[in-house]
């Protein structure tokens, strides 16, 4: 069966999160730009199955040669295809967008003349630069652009759009579902095709990594299904919240205090075990650095320090430079209820600002705005705090307090006894 | 339309890769105007070197700057970088500042009046060329800043044009080249392609004569003879009076090619002729050492600069993936030998052997430290994997298996 998509994750996105989006099988991909970016950005992507690039000249793109060019090679991947896909990908980059290429007008195009859908999504190294999470959510939103226009019947249940495939059959979110009765779909792991497009059908969409709103968005407009935002939380009370707007949403009551007596076992059981153990979080495995940094220190944790990646404007003039547009906007983290708590409640904690870099290694970026800061170093001791990756592998809910036990207990016990 | 398709290859180094391998010794800073740096990562990906003294950068701008096109603007960002004060600096343009015509050539202007004493040098690449293309334009940028009055020829010294790591990626042939070359009783003035040191460059129109061992070096061969009156060869032409050659691995390897075929005979006669993927010189230079192997029938077939004056009657000039595949498996060849990617692409028979014969650009293969390595002599080196793991181009297949 053809497989296509997990792979188009790596080939744009700054933060190499692999798992993000559901491979969506019988599709095929096409990557279209100059033969350096291809070779530069694509080199994880192609050369496997259904992946293929076409390198225009620049002159081909001026002479406005361009949307020819793409339905031929369209056209030319589809015939010879042994399996033929029923989906076409098609990522563009900067110069594309420079020159104006009319995609709508391609996908029309090849949607009317093979019987295939398509879908558009343009990658910006220039807006990338300053927008981590863009190109993922971008992407994430592109895949669901594959789906036909028109009104879901509803039938297809609730589809989950999450960060990270569902570990376990047995987190709090799927038992959720389970004791009321109610259909859940992963966006990971579609069967074929057809299975796919059947999330066209569902009844609602729910969201759990900020990166998936765009697409739910896109969703919402597209196939008219409803959306509820209920973000990744490590915080008990932030948690239990969700499942009240759940209960509210299916008109249900559910009791969920047998997982929140668990979690709060297991998060003692771990403060136990450490003992005064200072700890730093790493981001790379939290989607919401800072609420798990707010998590840890109401449990009682001491945190000693927070790593996190950004893509700030690189210097200080540029956020007041006129060339500053609307897509620059800059970190999150001032916009989160969460960095604000940290910030003006905890000021000993230390934020560790990595910029991503797009060219030849990494900057720490420094600078007052009431947290201490420092360069990242190296994976290890920071300061005296012991480094942990939280939440890597763990799930909204609960679970997810499970989980960061889990991992909490790493240091002291041995993560692999675990 | 399957000219610009590429199904199952990864587009080779771009014109940019070419540019940085020629600087990454000159401890110059290589400015590339784009924030994804795709262009000096292209040359970071193709070929790794601790050894590397280049600094190597993205400009870290905004679309709307490109657009504006605001020359001053750019001049304040060159100066913000760290490493500005470096006595050599290099502006490469990206894909996109060379479409939307960004002029480089007056940034280099304005830089060169807040930083004199330092040479900056605008490349106008524009990542739809190969790294060859790339490696042309330096050497003619760069020729730029040779002393052109009061020259007078040097007697016995000589440039080499076109030696580099991309097409020599084995410092030990490198320097057996070179080795060659001096043996014939001439003194090295400049190299372009590597090494490169401005002020050696400045005296490079005192040579005698120009020695070209790769086709990036043809262009400039030909202009410093037109303008400067400066005769050249290639390394092919000596070949037979130079002893030197003889060293490189091509002999090694040629006597390890005929051994082969030699032991193994073809299943037909259709099976027969070896055929060559590469870039020109050295490929040529491969052929000159299977022809005193005693082989008899050698095609070169290149997808980069074939210059006509160099090629034979039977070379082919590839310039597509699907010609690639029709030269490979259009006729029965004993012998191939072509970089690792290309393998897969080959229809292989009983009787004939696929020798691996890396290509940086094409495969990206990674430096061993010291600059040594990099897998070009067939069974030993060749299994090497780029780093990309092999990837590019590969379909998850590693170099690994059959060599001479």
């Amino acid at each position: 069966m053809v497989q296509t998509t997990q792979h188009q994750v790596q080939l744009f996105s700054q933060r190499r999160r692999e798992h993000l989006l559901p491979s969506v099988p019988e599709t095929q991909c096409l990557v279209i730009g100059p033969i350096e970016c291809i070779r530069h950005c694509a080199k994880h992507a192609l050369g496997r199955e259904n992946t293929a690039a076409l390198c225009l000249p620049d002159t081909e793109m001026v002479l406005g040669n361009t949307a020819n060019l793409v339905v031929e090679a369209v056209r030319e991947l589809y015939a010879e295809a042994k399996v033929k896909p029923r989906g076409f990908f098609l990522y563009t980059g900067c110069q594309t967008r420079f020159i104006g290429v009319d995609f709508d007008g391609i996908i029309r195009e090849i949607q009317n003349t093979m019987p295939v859908r398509a879908t558009h999504l343009e990658q910006v190294t220039f807006v990338a630069a300053h927008q981590s999470r863009a190109p993922a959510s971008a992407v994430a939103e592109s895949v669901y652009r594959l789906l036909p226009e028109g009104k879901s019947s509803g039938k297809a249940g609730v589809l989950l759009l999450n960060g990270y495939p569902l570990f376990s059959n047995e987190n709090d979110l799927q038992q959720y579902f389970r004791v009321n009765r109610l259909s859940l779909r992963n966006a990971y792991g579609w069967r074929n095709f057809d299975d796919f497009l059947s999330t066209g059908d569902a009844s609602l969409t729910l969201v759990t990594d900020p990166e998936m709103l765009p697409a739910a968005e896109g969703i919402s407009k597209r196939r008219q299904i409803p959306y509820v935002y209920l973000p990744l939380s490590y915080r008990l009370s932030e948690i239990q919240e969700a499942y009240e707007r759940l209960d509210e949403q299916f008109g249900v009551k559910t009791d969920m205090s047998e997982f929140a007596s668990q979690a709060k076992t297991a998060i003692e059981q771990i403060q136990a075990q450490l003992g005064p153990c200072r700890l730093a979080l790493d981001e790379r495995g939290a989607a919401r650095p800072w609420n798990t940094s707010r998590a840890l220190l109401e449990y009682a944790f001491s945190l000693g320090a927070v790593s996190v990646t950004t893509n700030l404007p690189d210097d200080e003039d540029e956020a007041e430079n006129d060339y500053n547009s609307s897509e620059l906007t800059g970190s999150v983290k001032e916009n989160d209820a969460d960095y604000q708590w940290l910030v003006q409640t905890h000021p000993e904690v230390t934020v560790y600002e990595e910029q991503e870099e797009h060219g030849h290694g990494s900057r720490a970026r420094s600078g007052g705005d009431g947290t201490s800061r420092g360069r990242r170093d190296q994976r290890g001791e920071r300061g005296g705090a012991e480094e942990i990756v939280a939440g890597e592998k763990s799930f909204w809910g609960y679970a997810a307090l499970h989980q960061l036990a889990f991992q909490l207990r790493g240091p002291a016990e041995g993560r692999d006894g675990q | 339309m399957s000219h610009y398709l590429w199904q199952r290859l990864l587009p080779f180094a771009s014109d940019s890769t070419g540019v940085c391998s020629m600087f990454c010794d000159s401890g110059a800073l290589i400015i590339g105007h784009d924030p994804s740096a795709s262009a000096v990562r292209g040359y970071l990906h193709t070929e790794w070197r601790e050894d590397r003294t280049s600094f190597n950068i993205g400009l870290r701008v905004n679309e709307m700057a490109f657009i504006l096109g605001d020359i001053d603007y750019f001049v304040k960002k060159y100066l913000a970088e760290e490493e500005s004060k470096r006595k050599l600096i290099v502006l490469l343009h990206s894909p996109i500042s060379s479409m939307i015509n960004l002029d480089i050539r007056l940034c280099a202007m304005m830089l060169a009046e807040k930083l004199p004493g330092a040479t900056i040098l605008p490349m106008e690449t524009n990542g739809n060329r190969y790294y060859d293309a790339g490696l042309s334009m330096a050497f003619v940028e760069t020729l730029k800043l040779a002393q052109q009055e009061n020259v007078s020829a040097i007697p016995g010294s000589v440039n080499i044009l076109g030696l580099n790591t991309l097409d020599y990626p084995d410092a030990a042939d490198r320097a057996a080249l070179k080795a060659a070359i001096s043996a014939t009783g001439r003194n090295i003035l400049a190299i372009f392609g590597m090494e490169t040191d401005i002020e050696r460059i400045k005296q490079a129109l005192c040579a005698e004569s120009n020695m070209v061992v790769s086709a990036s070096g043809i262009d400039v061969a030909r202009w410093m003879r037109e303008h400067w009156g400066i005769p050249y060869s290639v390394i092919t032409d000596g070949f037979s009076t130079m002893e030197q050659p003889g060293r490189l691995w091509h002999a090694e390897f040629a006597g390890q090619v005929v051994r082969t075929i030699q032991e193994r005979r073809p299943v037909d006669s259709d099976q027969q002729g070896i055929l060559i993927i590469g870039e020109q010189i050295s490929s040529n230079l491969l052929r000159q050492s299977l022809r005193v192997a005693g082989a008899s029938q050698v095609t070169v077939a290149g997808w980069f600069l074939m210059d006509d004056a160099f090629m034979e009657d039977a070379d082919i000039r590839i310039t597509s993936e699907t010609e690639l595949v029709g030269v490979m498996n259009g006729q029965r060849w004993q012998v191939i030998i072509a970089d690792p990617v290309f393998r897969e692409l080959w229809n292989e028979e009983p009787g004939s052997v696929y020798c691996e014969r890396s290509h940086p650009p094409v495969s990206s293969l990674r430096r061993d430290r010291g600059g040594r390595g990099g897998g070009s002599r067939g069974s030993d080196r060749s299994r090497s994997r780029g780093d990309d793991g092999g990837r590019a181009g590969g379909r998850n297949r590693g170099y690994g298996g059959k060599s001479v």
